[in-house]
């Protein structure tokens, strides 16, 4: 798999993978990739930590609105 | 007015290159749009037919502009608008475009506008200002240390500060993309721009995220 860094696609696949919304395929290649290229692996912990991150923020205002 | 927030065109909606899976709103993509029928019911005087539809969207249209505006009475009214709107223009109604998509339209027009009006920073009832923590009125929640609380709220508070440096329309595409699942086509619909412009809008958003949040990891 060719560095999606390099394809202009990073964020298609970083984004997809933290959302769970890659497909079984392009899942499994992107954590193939992931384990050669620190890169794209910084890339994905930074992205899921944005997503966990506003996951707890959405609970916050959730509760408000309870 | 209105009838101009009609004319998004609905087009299939791509897959990310096949990668990734399209079934993420699956109340909205099924194959008859239950929500247009309902409003042709509304254009033709069913008034039973809008509260139907106000049953079924005031919560997500409401959740939407209270995650843009941050502000709890600010979102009770811009959603009274956004229905009012949408009832308002009933007689011009046409199923060009998927329900949703059409209301979410006009609830991003209308923060984005509160929020280009500076209207947010006049808000004499803002989160941050009842708490000062820029989290959100919220219990403490007990099982946390004050030491773990203190920390919770600094990360809370990190979070919005960087959503709110976010471009208006940036944090729209988030929030759609984020906590509604809308799809490239959706949010371009709702936004009023090309899916390459949203797709554009969502990484540079994501990208300037992940600059500010990544220590979270």
């Amino acid at each position: 798999m060719q560095c999606p860094l390099r394809l202009d696609e990073s964020g298609e696949l970083v984004v997809g993978y933290a959302a769970g919304t890659l497909d079984a395929c392009a899942q499994i290649a992107f954590e193939r990739h992931l384990k050669s290229c620190r890169p794209c692996a910084q890339a994905a912990a930074a992205q899921q930590a944005v997503w966990d991150a506003l996951d707890e923020w959405d609970a916050v205002l959730a509760g408000v609105k309870r | 007015m209105i009838p101009d927030l009609i004319d998004a065109p609905e087009t299939a909606q791509p897959s990310w290159n096949g990668r990734v899976n399209n079934d993420r709103t699956t109340s909205i993509s099924a194959p008859r749009d239950h929500d247009a029928e309902l409003m042709l019911r509304v254009r033709d005087g069913d008034p039973g037919s809008f509260a139907l539809l106000l049953e079924r969207h005031r919560g997500p249209i409401l959740h939407f502009l209270y995650r843009m505006v941050q502000n709890e009475a600010v979102a009770e009214e811009l959603t009274q608008e956004v229905f009012l709107r949408v009832y308002k223009s009933r007689g011009n109604y046409e199923a060009t475009a998927k329900f949703t998509t059409w209301a979410f339209r006009i609830a991003t027009h209308l923060a984005l506008n509160w929020i280009r009006d500076g209207r947010s920073e006049k808000s004499q009832t803002s989160l941050d200002e009842e708490t000062s923590n820029g989290a959100g009125r919220q219990v403490p929640d007990r099982r946390r240390t004050v030491e773990q609380e203190l920390v919770h709220q600094a990360k809370l508070r990190e979070v919005r500060e960087a959503i709110d440096g976010l471009p208006a329309k940036q944090r729209a595409a988030v929030m759609m993309h984020k906590y509604r699942e809308m799809e490239y086509a959706q949010i371009a619909g709702a936004i009023g721009c090309s899916e390459s412009a949203v797709k554009s809008l969502l990484f540079r958003a994501y990208e300037a995220l992940r600059a500010r949040l990544a220590h979270m990891a």
